[in-house]
């Protein structure tokens, strides 16, 4: 008997007692629509973070000095100097903020300046969209100049034709009037956030007293943000060093060895060890533990949802334990014609396995509904892997052969007189 | 060699102090060709005698021989292949499957022989004219009359071309009209050439076949060509 016909006297079994089918298979729908949900939606929210924290740096390692640093354990512009001299170091930038406020002629915003020196672009992946970045020169003689974001050039200028334009920067009393030389597409204020979050850097911004103090502080919330060389930020306040480096490896994958020996060097150096004072953020690893949560987050509350899928799975074991006593009567008249022990088992294991790949196909689709409506609500895409697929496929035919067989066994194991005798 | 060579079957339920002989020590043998009716009143053995030789039932013991090969020790697999090949069964109750139509009965012998759908086609078609129910293929035993069923049955019967054809109280269910149609196709079957073992426990039936078996608290108490066929 072929497979064909198997399918032909399931499928034809299934439709004869329709409702109690498509009640048989909700349990199934609902057990593989709630896993494929949460994997679904687990997998998009995981590409989104994933994503997020990609965007926010090219593989870069960030080498933190702690608050308790003395004068003396900052970093300095000769740490730099030795960095760059390191061989598997690829970029290296020290990296330094201020706010302040901005103004031109006819505006004023508050500021966040970003500092660092030529190599910061790469180590934070700031992306150009006009313009340039500033040079090894610029930064070495302190040239007044700055790369503004999009953000930035649209409120001082309402538009990114800007580059030539001027922008004055003001801290602590002092005014620094920078050429404009670029226009950035990237957030800057988001690619410092895995040192500071974003929240606190504008809590800072808020909190600071010369901006309170300032005519646009109170009434405006106009903000903007600048990338400046690191000499032009030193001009305002007198610093003996940096609180943070970034760096990038030659190796991407040797990210986290190069950082823990730049780390190494910060501490000869300056002759701190075991102060631990350093230390290493890499963003790699960060990403990667993100990753690891999510995935035992979505397999945790995938496990819990998949309890439905059991209980589906014992609803179809009941329903086939009823059809298999309800039609005791035709395995007799089956094997009577010569039907063997194997053909009856497959039979009423084909059925309750197209009743569990149905409910399976079904909860599938549901399933991804559901995850769609999700991701739109919580702004995220949602990614359908034929991982998933194979999931919903396997899971409920796993399902159906699983507690299918019991009953295909009981029904093929009866005698012919036995079945036949019984009404 | 005969075709069916029963040697001291014995056929026991509840062992023990209330065991019940359903066979008690029958030996029979049918040649090939013979039309056999097996008489007797209902608790006579009669139908475990049926089931026996239709391999639907083993027994307690004693031996079976089918065209000479032993079947009395073989597996339930074992046995359903010589029952698609040997024997063709007509229930009194039918047993048609409700599910299937007329064609789709008489097909399931002829599918778990493994053929192919062509052959199965034309096999249950000429099945179904031998029957005159050419016309009601389609329709499910549900549209049809107990004599229609009956004749489905027969057609199922012998689609797969077995040589022998166990009928259990063919008639038992149909009115007398519909149970003449279907005595008539078996008396066609026998000229045909098939050997015909008829359960019943209607004397005026057991009349109709050329031989008959009494039997009678799981004895054969009589064993005799009936007059009319002689005559023939």
């Amino acid at each position: 008997m072929s497979i064909w016909e198997n399918i032909k006297i399931a499928v034809f079994s299934i439709r004869t007692n329709a409702m109690r089918s498509i009640l048989t298979m909700l349990g199934i729908i609902i057990g593989v629509a709630s896993v494929i949900a949460i994997i679904t939606v687990g997998n998009g929210g995981k590409d989104f973070v994933v994503d997020l924290l990609s965007d926010m740096s090219s593989g870069a390692v960030s080498i933190q000095v702690g608050t308790s640093a003395t004068a003396g354990e900052l970093i300095t512009k000769e740490d730099i100097q030795a960095l760059r001299n390191i061989d598997t170091i690829q970029y290296v930038s020290p990296m330094d903020y201020k706010i302040g406020s901005a103004y031109t002629d006819e505006k004023t915003a508050m500021c966040f300046a970003l500092a660092g020196n030529e190599d910061l672009a790469q180590v934070m992946n700031i992306k150009m969209r006009r313009g340039r970045f500033f040079t090894e020169e610029e930064n070495n003689d302190a040239s007044n100049v700055c790369v503004v974001t999009e953000i930035g050039a649209l409120v001082m200028f309402n538009s990114l034709d800007c580059i030539g334009e001027y922008v004055n920067f003001q801290l602590n009393g002092q005014v620094v009037k920078m050429r404009i030389i670029g226009v950035t597409s990237s957030d800057l204020t988001a690619s410092t956030s895995s040192s500071n979050s974003t929240v606190s850097m504008y809590g800072d911004m808020l909190s600071n007293p010369e901006f309170q103090d300032s005519p646009m502080g109170s009434g405006s919330s106009a903000m903007m943000a600048i990338v400046c060389p690191i000499t032009v930020t030193d001009k305002l306040s007198n610093t003996n060093g940096y609180s943070m480096l970034y760096l990038t490896a030659k190796d991407q994958t040797q990210a986290a060895v190069v950082g823990n020996a730049a780390k190494n060097i910060l501490y000869a150096k300056h002759g701190n060890f075991g102060s631990n004072i350093y230390s290493v953020v890499n963003m790699e690893s960060f990403t990667e533990m993100v990753d690891k949560i999510i995935n035992v987050f979505t397999t945790f509350v995938a496990g819990i949802s998949a309890i439905a899928l059991l209980v589906g799975g014992i609803g179809v074991m009941n329903i086939m334990l009823v059809s298999v006593t309800e039609r005791t009567r035709e395995i007799g008249i089956r094997k009577s014609l010569g039907a063997k022990t194997s053909t009856i088992l497959f039979q009423f294991l084909t059925e309750s396995v197209i009743l569990c790949l149905i409910g399976g196909i079904i909860g599938f689709i549901a399933g991804v509904g559901m995850a769609a409506a999700v991701a739109a609500y919580a702004g995220i895409k949602i990614k359908i892997e034929l991982s998933t697929i194979a999931i919903a496929v396997g899971f409920s035919s796993a399902v159906g052969i699983f507690f299918g067989i019991y009953p295909a066994r009981k029904a093929a194991k009866m005698l012919p007189i036995d079945a036949l005798r019984r009404d | 060699m005969s075709l069916i060579d029963v040697r001291n079957v014995y056929k026991i339920y509840n062992p023990g102090e209330n065991e019940v002989r359903a066979l008690d020590g029958i030996s029979l043998t049918i040649e090939k060709g013979e039309f056999v009716a097996i008489i007797g009143q209902s608790g006579s053995g009669k139908s475990t005698l049926m089931n026996m030789l239709g391999l639907l039932d083993t027994c307690t013991s004693g031996e079976y021989y089918m065209d000479g090969i032993d079947v009395s020790n073989m597996t339930d697999d074992e046995l359903s292949e010589i029952r698609n090949k040997k024997i063709g069964f007509i229930f009194q109750g039918f047993n048609l499957i409700s599910s299937l139509t007329a064609k789709g009965n008489v097909e399931l012998p002829l599918v778990y022989r493994g053929m192919k759908r062509a052959d199965r086609e034309k096999l249950s078609t000429q099945a179904l004219e031998m029957v005159g129910l050419e016309k009601r293929m389609n329709h499910r035993p549900s549209q049809m009359s107990g004599g229609q069923q009956q004749r489905v049955a027969i057609a199922r019967a012998i689609a797969a071309k077995p040589p022998i054809i166990l009928a259990d109280e063919p008639t038992g269910n149909l009115d007398s009209h519909s149970g003449r149609d279907v005595m008539k196709i078996i008396h066609k079957l026998h000229e045909e050439g098939r050997t015909i073992i008829l359960i019943t426990h209607d004397n005026g039936i057991a009349e109709e076949a050329q031989r008959v078996v009494r039997i009678q608290d799981g004895k054969i108490i009589e064993d005799y060509m009936n007059k009319k066929s002689e005559e023939n």
